[in-house]
């Protein structure tokens, strides 16, 4: 500990300290502007100026070391003179626009003038007007509000890792431009630290001031990363933004396009009101007392009938909606319940389970981690914090990163190896990797002890060590770099998501590949989580089955279908046929999609900003979802309802359940107060490794993307206006491929598989392996998914050039 | 000492205006007479002051384009500077435009001593402090302007931007800048800025000899700031990451260039004559490109592989390097000239000085050259396997690579023999003591007298105990010998490196190239032409060994002076260079001066593999920075730009 005196009060603080975190410590107030906790110090408002005695120029408190014995001083006449004056300098080149700026109210300068009693502007410079872009259709930038304190272009550097503005020009004509707007993720971060009004949202068509909004905590409903968010509240009705300010984690105010922008669903005219009948596209409304004793009814029937009953439960639903969908489904005698949490997340707790791997883990863990391995997933859209978080470990302690991915994935601009693996080829790499941590001895002596050991070694050695210039397609010097990467770091974090766990030798290479190393001993294998609640939905459903599988079963009569839509990851060719099949389909859920179109009955459900409950994120924390607007009976009354009408207890609200899993000690409080999923991690064991399946001698392999997101934002139709605006259904090609193809950016292709045929637009890619496509789907998912024979993330594809 | 009416340099106050002119007092400023032959300098404005030669200089007109030129260099990323220097320019352009109020005078000086408190870097900090003596020495100037409501006419005026590390860099490197883009993650424009000017960063990164870092004010409140070590991440940072970026040429011009001997001085002119269009071919006799820095320095401090990418870099431009040619006996030298617009000679020095020593002229078995052993060492080769002890003579770099390199080829016993102490010794003081770690035997104080040698085989050596005299011309004591203090020691190899000569065998006197008398090329200073008219020389064959970052700058220089010549216009400094030699002769770096801000922040050690290891290996001995650690000491950098305006 350092100890020096800050305006008279002795303070300690840590070694490498700057003496404004010791002042900020210790509750002594410095003012700030430029300053921002997220940032490395940027140093442009200079506001933060202290005295030392013994020095003869103020010095920046945010950028000057607290050293043992220093005597600062934080408010002398002078200081305080130089502070009013750089603030006239702030004022100098901004308006006061105050009345209609969004930020109205919580502006840190508005804040600053009020502080120091500045009554006017005493200097006058104008600035040219340069009609400056927007950094994307979300975000306005007001060029004339701009003072240049350097937070945004700096944030879009250091946590997105992006380059899309920047400052420009010298002297007083430096301005922030949009350099770069291809570059731009709008991930709204520049936003989130803009201390004025230069920087605000650009979806709502109702905009509210603090004093007229509500604001609400709750969880990010996109993807298992469980980000937390403040819903801005207009008339107790309309979402009108989401804000970042609480310094909550996991996400500390970091979101990415859905989160910030991808909200404006739930204000959707669309909303399905009331419970219908749908006969022959015929809608017959009907009250929800009713809607409920029809469901009870034909389940009750069918299964009187000796039929069986499927429930199929989205991986977005809360805990207590699917501990209901469980307790309904316990009280049939033949019933099943899905979720697609089948097909990565479940997949995954259950391989730990059985490899002795824990599910819970720190996301904060990978701050000490040397080395990085990101594979199979694009932290760009899904789990983006997540790339945050390890660009951070980059940043601030020097991480390496290895990226395993055939595609640019969001960190490959960083990475110190990327390995162009060949899809579905991952197994061969990380057995090459675990072959020779084997053979050089430097894997993890525990590892010996672990069942299975002799067994993974004789595999391992018996692979032929060849000669060959690639494995899994990379080669041979780039698999050199990742692997001394890897072997020279002690702590070595393995990120990974569908990208592995598409394929089970993959998944199996990759986590004896973690067991070997000890990675998974200190609890840093980190599979990313696509869903919001996929974690409670893979802790809480036992024997949970695949979503095609349920449709497909001639067994199930009637199917209930909760707040998930098949039909946006399936073939919906066999999704239809298969509903065509049942004799009764129920869907419970927010917006019109296919799959209230093939349902005999529909019932509304609430949005995430309108219920109450718990999910599990993917690090197997419990996080909260408070109801932020007014709303009819939704999912959860519905399912209340319905279960009692089958024979179970009544539950009146969510909390109830919330605590009865408490109580029957699904969850644990950890030693910083977080309740997490209680786990019983059993003895580490190798599963049985092979090497990876044939290649594929197809010409193309088609990736599609992101089809386990969008749902609500994009289904039947386009809900969320906010995401179409920046999400272009595009075909991304190699450029090799492209010269091969002789084509290139926005010219139109013809996709062929052996289910269906597309046509699309291509953007070429430098960076992207040869010989793979990737689709991202937004508007045409549906159309996109029918090019797979069922659920297929990578499929066979020729590529020609469309007439 | 300059002569001027009026100085305020460095506060320190010489007011001659109302003196005689032969009472004047000197100013303590060295100030150059001339900006270029003929171009009187009348007044300097800068960092640290004023100095004033001529009454007719106009204060108000100069202070205000001072003021505009520091409005200008504002990079715009602190308040202080951007809004402040800003008000002031716009207010003395008022004035000097006539229309100027009393007001203005205390707004202008309240703003400019709160931009000197506060700004961020050396720009706002210095730049208002000769307005600020200009309003305290010059109050007059400034009241007639506003009273008067006289336009001021004004002089010619120039100025530049400079900084003590940049002033002190050979190659002119924009290091405040670099470092810059480092502490805002922008390691790949990083590297752009350093590739203006020297085409190897990867290199220098390693080796350089970092006369920035002697020059570095950060030094004044803790240490420097490693800059080298900076320019070694950014250029690690693109082989790493695999960010390779192509460099822009201009277009063709069809104009050929002969460069004999790929070395530093030569590579760099060709890379930068390609960049301006022109195609530039090498010559170079042994198989391996980077001369001196290939040769000379070995695989643990600069991997090979580190300076065979950046020539291909540079080869990736269109330059042409023609390796195992020997110019004057494959191919003479008139032949080249009359192939080619124009020839630049950059053959290094890489011939060795004779020690003096009895015997070193008999071609013993176990006696080579420095320079010699490393060429082979470099190439793969122990030149005398069956040798087990080495004597090195020398206290240069090259005497410490020899016996660095002889642990690295497996020799046992390795001595270092020195005629004078540690502390004169001119080798870099890091590398004395990575040598004393790995187990170098230093003899001090003495010197050889004689080889010995048995059956045309060297078996030791002689030497004889020196003492420290009276100081030399270099400022360091003389060694004397001690009579008849003569001792053997036992040696399989000897090796002198104690300087190298310049090989000038290739021309012919038929070829009219001057050479000087101490054996060099005779190249302008100025020009870098040599006697004869289209050919250029720069480098240690023209200096005498010198540093790499010496030879790399010079050949930059040497390109644009070609370029001019090619495009038939005078041969001549740039302006960026005159003023170069005028901020260096003023002095941009005060090693006295108070910086009055806390430091305490100590400079990064890069990590190394441990002595015991690394002796035997040739594997580089320093690792490179992390990215948190780049940063964090590229944040140490206090970018102590500063301004000097000249009046003509």
């Amino acid at each position: 500990m350092i100890h020096l005196m800050i305006d008279g009060k002795e303070v300690a603080t840590e070694d490498g300290s700057t003496i404004l975190e010791a002042a900020r410590e210790n509750g002594i107030y410095i003012p700030t502007f430029c300053y921002h906790e997220k940032l490395l110090p940027i140093g442009s408002c200079r506001l933060c100026l202290v005295e030392v005695e013994g020095y003869d120029k103020p010095m920046t408190s945010c950028t000057t070391p607290a050293l043992e014995g220093l005597n600062v001083r934080t408010h002398s006449e002078k200081l305080l003179e130089l502070r009013r004056q750089y603030l006239q300098f702030i004022l100098t080149s901004h308006p006061l626009d105050c009345p209609q700026c969004d930020k109205g109210g919580e502006c840190q300068l508005q804040n600053l003038a009020y502080e120091f009693g500045i009554e006017k502007a005493e200097y006058e410079a104008i600035r040219k007007d340069h009609k400056e872009l927007h950094p994307s259709p979300l975000i306005r930038y007001w060029e004339k509000r701009c003072v240049l304190c350097g937070r945004c272009w700096h944030a879009c550097r250091e946590i997105s890792g992006r380059a899309a503005i920047d400052i420009i020009g010298n002297g007083f004509e430096a301005r922030v431009a949009v350099v770069d707007p291809d570059d731009c993720i709008s991930c709204g971060e520049c936003i989130s630290v803009c201390p004025i009004g230069a920087m605000t949202e650009m979806l709502s068509p109702i905009k509210s001031r603090i004093w007229q909004s509500e604001r609400i905590d709750t969880t990010c409903p996109h993807c298992g990363f469980g980000c937390q968010l403040t819903l801005n509240v207009f008339d107790g009705k309309t979402v009108t933004k989401v804000i970042t300010e609480k310094h909550l984690p996991p996400n500390n105010d970091s979101l990415c396009v859905r989160g910030r922008f991808g909200y404006d669903f739930v204000n959707n005219e669309a909303r399905i009101k009331e419970p219908y009948l749908n006969k022959d596209g015929a809608k017959t409304g009907i009250d929800t007392h009713e809607a409920i004793r029809l469901t009870a009814e034909n389940l009750k029937r069918l299964s009187a009938e000796g039929k069986g009953i499927g429930f199929l439960v989205s991986a977005r639903a809360t805990n207590e909606e699917i501990v209901l969908i469980s307790k309904i489904a316990s009280l049939f005698n033949n019933a099943l319940v899905a979720s697609p949490a089948y097909y990565h997340t479940a997949k995954v707790t259950d391989a730990f389970k059985r490899m002795g791997i824990s599910p819970v883990y720190d996301y904060e863990r990978i701050q000490g981690c040397q080395t990085i391995i990101v594979a199979g997933a694009d932290l760009l859209l899904n789990n983006h914090v997540l790339a945050n978080k390890i660009r951070d470990a980059v940043k601030l302690h020097g991480a390496r990163i290895v990226v395993i991915d055939p595609l640019p994935s969001s960190l490959a601009r960083i990475a110190d190896a990327h390995l162009k693996v060949t899809p579905g080829q991952d197994a061969d790499v990380f057995n090459f990797l675990s072959g020779k941590l084997l053979d050089e001895g430097k894997y993890s002596k525990e590892a010996e002890g672990f069942e299975g050991f002799s067994a993974l070694k004789d595999t391992l050695s018996k692979t032929p060590k060849t000669d060959a210039p690639d494995v899994g397609g990379v080669d041979q010097k780039t698999l050199e770099k990742a692997y001394r990467l890897i072997r020279d770091a002690d702590n070595v974090a393995v990120i990974f998501a569908s990208g592995i766990t598409a394929h089970d030798d993959s998944l199996a290479a990759l986590l004896n590949f973690c067991l070997l190393k000890g990675i998974a001993e200190k609890n840093l294998v980190m599979p990313a989580s696509p869903q919001s609640n996929a974690m409670g939905a893979a802790a809480l459903v036992e024997g949970m089955v695949s979503p095609d599988s349920l449709l497909e079963d001639s067994g199930i009569a009637g199917v209930l279908l909760y707040e998930d839509d098949p039909f946006s990851y399936l073939n919906g060719g066999f999704v239809k046929d298969a509903l065509a099949k049942k004799d009764f389909v129920a869907t419970c859920d927010i917006l019109p999609t296919f799959a209230t179109d093939s349902s005999d009955l529909v019932i509304p459900s609430a949005a995430f900003s309108e219920k109450d409950g718990t999910v599990v994120s993917g690090n197997g924390v419990l996080r909260t979802l408070r109801r932020a607007v007014n709303h009819r009976p939704g999912g959860f009354e519905f399912l209340a309802g319905l279960l009692r009408l089958v024979g179970g207890t009544y539950y009146e609200r969510a909390e109830d359940l919330t605590a009865e899993m408490h109580k029957n000690g699904l969850f644990a409080v950890d030693q910083q107060g977080a309740p997490k999923l209680a786990t019983k991690t059993g003895k580490a064991a190798f599963a049985e490794n092979h090497q990876a399946g044939k290649d594929s001698s197809a010409a193309y392999r088609l990736i599609l993307r992101d089809i386990f997101m969008n749902h609500h934002l994009c289904d039947r139709d386009t809900y969320s206006e906010g995401i179409a605006r920046v999400q272009k259904d595009v075909l991304r090609i190699s450029s090799a491929d492209a010269a091969k193809l002789n084509i290139s950016s926005g010219d139109s292709v013809l996709i062929k598989t052996a289910s269906g045929t597309m046509t699309s637009p291509v953007l070429v890619k430098e960076e992207m392996k040869e010989g793979v496509v990737e689709l991202l789907v937004f508007r045409r998912r549906n159309e996109a998914l029918l090019l797979s024979p069922r659920i297929a993330k990578l499929i066979d594809v020729e590529i020609s050039k469309a007439s | 000492m300059t002569e001027a009416i009026f100085s305020s340099w460095q506060n320190d106050i010489i007011d001659n205006r109302t003196s005689a002119t032969e009472a004047r007092s000197p100013v303590n400023a060295k100030l150059l007479e001339e900006f270029s032959p003929g171009e009187r300098i009348k007044a300097f404005i800068g960092w640290d002051g004023i100095i004033v030669r001529d009454d007719s200089v106009d204060i108000v007109g100069m202070v205000a384009s001072y003021a505009e030129a520091v409005q200008n260099e504002s990079c715009g990323k602190c308040f202080p500077c951007r809004v402040g220097t800003r008000i002031i320019s716009d207010l003395l352009a008022k004035i000097a435009s006539g229309n100027g109020t009393k007001e203005d005078i205390p707004k202008i000086k309240k703003i400019a001593s709160s931009v000197s408190e506060g700004s961020k870097c050396s720009i706002g900090q210095t730049g208002m402090i000769p307005i600020l003596h200009a309003l305290e020495y010059f109050p007059k100037a400034f009241e007639d302007a506003i009273s008067n409501r006289k336009t001021v006419n004004g002089n010619k005026y120039r100025y530049a931007v400079t900084a003590p590390c940049m002033s002190a860099c050979p190659s002119s490197l924009d290091i405040p800048r670099y470092l810059e883009e480092i502490r805002e993650q922008r390691f790949t424009q990083s590297l752009e800025t350093i590739r203006k000017s020297i085409c190897f960063p990867g290199t220098l990164g390693r080796v350089c000899v970092r006369p920035c870092e002697s020059n570095c004010r950060r030094a004044n409140i803790d240490e420097s700031v490693s800059i080298k070590y900076l320019k070694r991440f950014v250029a690690d940072y693109e082989i790493e990451k695999n960010k390779h970026q192509s460099i822009p040429t201009a277009k063709k011009t069809g104009k050929r260039v002969a460069i004999i001997g790929a070395g530093p001085a030569g590579i760099s002119c060709a890379y930068y004559l390609a960049q301006m269009g022109h195609k530039a071919i090498i010559f170079e006799r042994h198989p391996e490109p980077g001369g001196m820095a290939a040769m000379g320095i070995p695989d643990y401090r600069l991997p090979r592989a580190i300076l065979r990418r950046e020539v291909e870099l540079v080869r990736e431009l269109g330059v042409e390097i023609r390796y195992g040619v020997e110019v004057g006996k494959d191919i003479t030298f008139s032949e080249i000239r009359g192939d080619h617009d124009a020839v630049f000679i950059g053959v290094g020095a890489q011939g060795s000085s004779p020690m003096g020593a009895q015997g070193e002229d008999q071609n013993y078995r176990g006696f080579i050259p420095g320079v010699k052993y490393l060429l082979e060492i470099n190439q793969g080769r122990d030149p005398y396997p069956e040798g087990k002890k080495v004597v090195v003579v020398g206290g240069g770099n090259v005497a410490i690579d020899c016996v660095r390199c002889s642990f690295r080829i497996g020799k046992p016993d390795v001595n270092l023999v020195y005629r004078r102490t540690k502390k004169e010794m001119p080798a870099d003081p890091v590398e004395i003591k990575d040598a004393e770690d790995e187990g170098v035997k230093f003899h001090y104080l003495c010197n050889p007298t004689k080889i010995i040698a048995k059956d045309g085989k060297v078996v030791g050596v002689e030497l004889i105990r020196m003492e420290l005299g009276e100081p030399d011309k270099s400022g360091r004591r003389s060694p004397v010998p001690i009579k008849g203090s003569e001792f053997v020691i036992d040696a399989d190899i000897v090796i002198p490196a104690i300087g190298q000569r310049i090989d000038v065998s290739f021309i012919t006197s038929a070829d009219g190239i001057e050479i000087t008398k101490r054996g060099a090329f005779a190249s302008d200073p100025e020009t870098f032409e040599t006697s004869q008219p289209g050919v250029f020389s720069a480098g240690d064959c023209v200096t005498g060994p010198d540093v790499l970052v010496r030879a790399t700058g010079s050949g930059k220089k040497a390109a644009e002076r070609i370029n001019q010549y090619l495009n038939r216009n005078k041969i001549e400094p740039s302006m960026e260079e005159r003023f170069r030699t005028l901020f260096s002769t003023l002095g941009v770096y005060n090693k006295n001066e108070t910086i009055g801000i806390v430091g305490g922040l100590k400079k990064p050690h890069l990590p190394m593999l441990d002595p015991v290891t690394r002796k035997w290996t040739f594997d580089e001995v320093e690792e490179g920075f992390t990215t948190d650690a780049a940063i964090k000491e590229a944040a140490r950098c206090l970018r102590c730009y500063r301004i000097g305006m000249i009046a003509l």
